[in-house]
Order: structure tokens, then C-alpha cells, then sequence
């Protein structure tokens, strides 16, 4: 198998879980895309090193983490021109959104980058402070912090969501 | 149901975002451009005829949008020719199915498309509101909405000459008569023109490699920065005035950029403004061209920065109900225009910069 049908071939299997992790980190479809293709390009370009190191998926994520933290988005202009714009309609899951999503979603638009890695790393993927900490290359305190801001604001913009949970 | 709960049903939601063939050919484009390092940056084309005289900024505009339509069938198309009025926002009622709408100072608004780019960082107005851009299938386009006058600026890369690549706003001159548009390829931004609209002409501005345009200052000399200094913690800023290097610092513990915000510079007229970060508090530090600090004026919970108007500089108010709720564009405590809760906002002058 060569390097660019390895490639494809990951995109098909892992391309949905990747692009889950980027809507909950941005909380917007267009930055997720974005976020999702600047990751891909940076994986697929050092490809061979990436599957070298025998788990791709989670060298890539990484890659998306240290991504979204570094993003300087402004200067990374969405390049689609208008004609292919349309966007689709979001996908029916057989319940409609809920309250709670729609205000999770905005409320994400307000938070640092690195509050959004903490709070998704801690309370969507339910990792201990210290392993959130080893995968951010920071201390525990760092992420206690990042935790405490990230709560503190989304409890200011949408107390509903914070129900049962403590920093 | 708690935050948990509430990340496992909105991941629900997420779309696939990931598409092979378009990541190899970028990374085939990128590797392509690297290898043509010092090509030439191509030519552009202007057109355009007639021009009017320029309006005055009108510093007594409000412009309070009215009730918001998802359906882009409520509001006519902005007319394909000819003057239209004075532009007051570009705006989209919502981030995800919503049209795009030009909000002109008279109160009345078009239709800009129903599934356009998100206006900010794409779509612009001039300062005096009297130029439209829009980033069109070969470049851009500027149009002028108090004539018959169209500029379009041609998309081409500097690599291979092919053309259909994309342009943003990036900086105004207050005066409204130049625009510096960024080129950029697949996201990353490359080059950069100086747009004349009062002429048509646009000149590669003389920025060296790795500076960016960050603003046109009275008389018209430019501001640049090194761009370098997006990186790490910033507790000053060297910006390039003109033929000088001024220095901009923080005043106490606030820091110009660190990990969680990025650096803003924003010029308009005489005057350069940064953002400063104390924690989570955000101030506006207003200098003039010798680096002196005139005015630092700290944002209230719950207001963001949106930059410098005639009016003073803009600032938007979310309301805690977005869905239901009115942002407020203000400055100081004076409110310029409402928005929809959850609008994209793009307000004349507004751009990277």
C-alpha cells in the first residue's frame, strides 16, 4: 500500500471521529472544517512518520490539539468561493436540537482555545487532570487553571450546561 | 442532563468534514509554491469607470435592524448596477443558514446571497460606507454604492498563474480611497496589493518578506508589522511607521499577545490601536504614530472589541439569550446599531485589520 492510499484510506475509517473532535473544539461547522482540513494537510504531509509511530489516529489528534492551540485563524482566510458555498442543512438525528446543545455551541465560540482542549479533553473524554496535562505538554496546575476559567465563564454565559459538574 | 451529557448529544451534530482529495491537493499546491519561491507575484486586472466624490463618514447614524428572517425570499437582491446608498453593516443573522444581508445607513437592506462566505474576514465596506467588497469566483470585487463605478481584481497565483484564488480584506485607509487586500492560497495568506479605488490601480505594497500591512495612516503611509511577533508572549509590539520602527507597550501586567489571544493592531486615520490582556480582561490602547499612549479604555463583561469608527472605537455587546436576544454595536455607551443575537457583523472600515 503506498503512502497516499495509507492516507486515504485513514481519512475514510477516521475522517467522522476527526471532524467530531473538531466541531466540539470550535463548536462552529466552517472552523471545525478548517481546523479539520489545516490538521489532515500537516498529518498527510509527514505521513510516513505519522504511521511510523504505529498509532496515527492519536498522532493526529495531537496534531489538531497543538493546532487549534497555536491558531492565529484570522490569517488563515477560508478560501471558498461564493458559488460553492451552499451549505448543507444540519443532519436530523430524529430528535431535534435541544436548548442545551445550541447554547454549548455558543458558549464554546466564547471560551480561549485552550479552555475548549480542557473542557472537552476533562468532560467529553473524561480524562484525569493528569493525563489531560501529559497530553498538553503542561502541568496540572495549568489545566486546573485553563478548567477553573473555562467554567467559570461558561457558567456566566450558560449556567444550565454546568449542572453536577466541579472543576 | 449535564456538560457531559451535553458534548456526547451535540457531537451528534458534527458533519464529515474530512475529504482526502482536497488535503492532497493542497499539500501537492503547497509543496509546489515552496518549490517556486521568488516567482514573480502576478499582475492583476482592474476595471472600472466613473467615479463619484467621496461621502463623509456620518457620525449620527443609527441603524436598527429589524426583526431577522432566516428566508433570504424576505429581503430583495441588492440591485446588480448603479448607486444603492450609503452601506451602514454586512451582516448574516446566524452563523448556519442564514442569507447575507447589506444594511444600508437609510435603514433599508439587500440581499447580498443566501449562502455567501461569512462576511467577516471575507466581505467588507469601506470606512465612509460608500465601497462594497466581496470575494468573487476569480478575485475580488469592489463596488461602488453611491455610483456605477465596479473595480474586480483578479485572483492569480503566483506560482503557476492559474487563476480563481482568493482575496481578503485587510486594511483601510480612513479616507476610504485604499484597500489592502490579502492574497491567500488554500488559508495561508502570501502576498499582498495596494488598491487605489480613486485610479483603479493596485501596486504590491513595499512590505519586505515577513512583514504584514497592518493599516494605512494619515497621509498614507503604511504600518507594518513583523510578523514574528504573533508568536509568544508580547508585552510590546515594534510596528514599521512609515520609514520608522516605533515601539507599542503594555502598561502594567497586561501583555499585547500571549497563548490565549492573539495579537490585534488596528489603524484608523492618525491613531493605532492594540488590544491588551489582563487575564481575562481586554483593554484598547490607543497610541499615536510616535508610540505615545493617548487613551486606554477597558472593555465591560460581556463586550468585544470590534475596532475604530468615527464614532470612537466599536465595540459589540452579546446578550446572554443570543438566540432571542439583540447585540448591540456601541461606543463608549452610545449605541450605533443593532444586530440580531447571533449575527456576524461586519461594520464600514471593517477588515483583518
Amino acid at each position: 500500500m503506498t503512502d497516499t492510499d495509507s492516507f486515504r484510506e485513514f481519512v475514510a475509517t477516521r475522517g467522522l471521529a476527526l471532524s467530531r473532535t473538531a466541531f466540539l473544539l470550535t463548536g462552529d461547522h466552517g472552523q471545525a472544517e478548517d481546523l479539520v482540513q489545516e490538521t489532515l494537510v500537516k498529518a498527510a504531509a509527514r505521513w510516513r512518520k505519522v504511521t511510523a509511530l504505529g498509532d496515527p489516529e492519536a498522532y493526529v489528534r495531537k496534531i489538531m490539539l497543538n493546532q487549534l492551540r497555536t491558531w492565529r485563524r484570522p490569517r488563515r482566510l477560508t478560501f471558498v468561493p461564493t458559488a460553492d458555498l451552499p451549505e448543507p442543512p444540519a443532519r436530523e438525528d430524529g430528535s431535534t436540537q435541544t436548548d442545551l446543545k445550541i447554547v454549548l455551541r455558543h458558549a464554546l465560540g466564547l471560551l480561549t482555545p485552550k479552555q475548549r482542549i480542557v473542557l472537552y479533553l476533562r468532560f467529553y473524554e473524561d480524562l484525569p487532570e493528569a493525563e489531560v496535562a501529559a497530553q498538553l505538554n503542561c502541568s496540572v496546575g495549568t489545566v486546573k487553571r485553563h478548567a477553573h476559567d473555562g467554567l467559570k465563564r461558561l457558567r456566566t454565559v450558560a449556567p444550565q450546561l454546568l449542572e453536577k459538574v466541579h472543576p | 442532563m449535564n456538560l457531559h451529557d451535553t458534548y456526547h448529544r451535540l457531537e451528534q451534530d458534527a458533519r464529515d468534514y474530512a475529504d482526502a482529495d482536497r488535503v492532497l491537493r493542497v499539500v501537492r499546491r503547497r509543496r509546489a509554491v515552496r518549490t517556486a519561491a521568488g516567482a514573480a507575484f502576478a499582475a492583476l486586472v482592474i476595471a472600472g469607470f466613473g467615479l463619484q466624490s467621496l461621502v463623509r463618514p456620518s457620525g449620527d447614524t443609527i441603524v436598527a435592524v429589524p426583526a431577522m428572517s432566516a428566508s433570504p425570499a424576505s429581503y430583495p437582491a441588492l440591485p446588480a448596477q448603479g448607486p444603492v446608498g450609503q452601506g451602514a453593516a454586512v451582516y448574516t443573522p446566524c452563523r448556519d443558514g442564514c442569507p447575507t444581508l447589506l444594511a444600508l445607513a437609510d435603514g433599508r437592506q439587500y440581499l447580498l446571497g443566501a449562502h455567501t462566505v461569512t462576511p467577516p474576514g471575507n466581505i467588507t465596506l469601506s470606512p465612509d460606507g460608500r465601497w462594497l467588497g466581496r470575494p468573487t469566483e476569480n478575485g475580488y470585487e469592489l463596488r461602488d454604492l453611491l455610483g456605477d463605478t465596479v473595480r474586480r481584481v483578479a485572483g492569480v497565483s503566483p506560482a503557476t498563474g492559474e487563476t480563481g484564488y482568493a482575496y481578503g480584506p485587510w486594511a483601510w485607509s480612513a479616507d476610504s480611497r485604499r484597500l489592502i487586500l490579502a492574497y491567500h492560497l488554500d488559508g495561508n495568506v502570501g502576498k499582498y496589493l495596494d488598491v487605489d479605488l480613486e485610479t483603479g490601480v493596485a501596486t504590491a505594497p513595499p512590505a519586505p518578506e515577513g512583514y504584514e500591512p497592518v493599516g494605512i495612516l494619515n497621509p498614507g503611509d503604511l504600518v507594518l508589522l513583523d510578523v514574528s511577533q504573533y508568536e509568544g508572549v508580547r508585552r510590546e509590539v515594534k510596528l514599521r511607521v512609515g520609514a520608522v520602527e516605533v515601539t507599542f507597550r503594555a502598561t502594567a501586567d497586561g501583555v499585547l499577545a500571549d497563548a490565549d489571544h492573539g495579537l490585534t493592531v488596528q489603524v484608523r486615520g492618525d491613531r493605532i490601536f492594540l488590544l491588551e490582556y489582563t487575564g481575562e480582561k481586554v483593554a484598547v490602547l490607543q497610541f499615536d504614530r510616535k508610540g505615545a499612549l493617548e487613551s486606554r479604555t477597558p472593555l465591560a463583561d460581556g463586550r468585544y472589541p470590534v475596532g475604530p469608527t468615527p464614532d470612537g472605537y466599536a465595540v459589540v455587546q452579546v446578550p446572554r439569550d443570543q438566540p432571542n436576544g439583540r447585540q448591540r454595536l456601541l461606543a463608549g455607551d452610545r449605541v450605533l446599531q443593532e444586530f440580531p443575537g447571533e449575527a456576524e457583523i461586519v461594520i464600514p472600515g471593517g477588515a483583518r485589520h
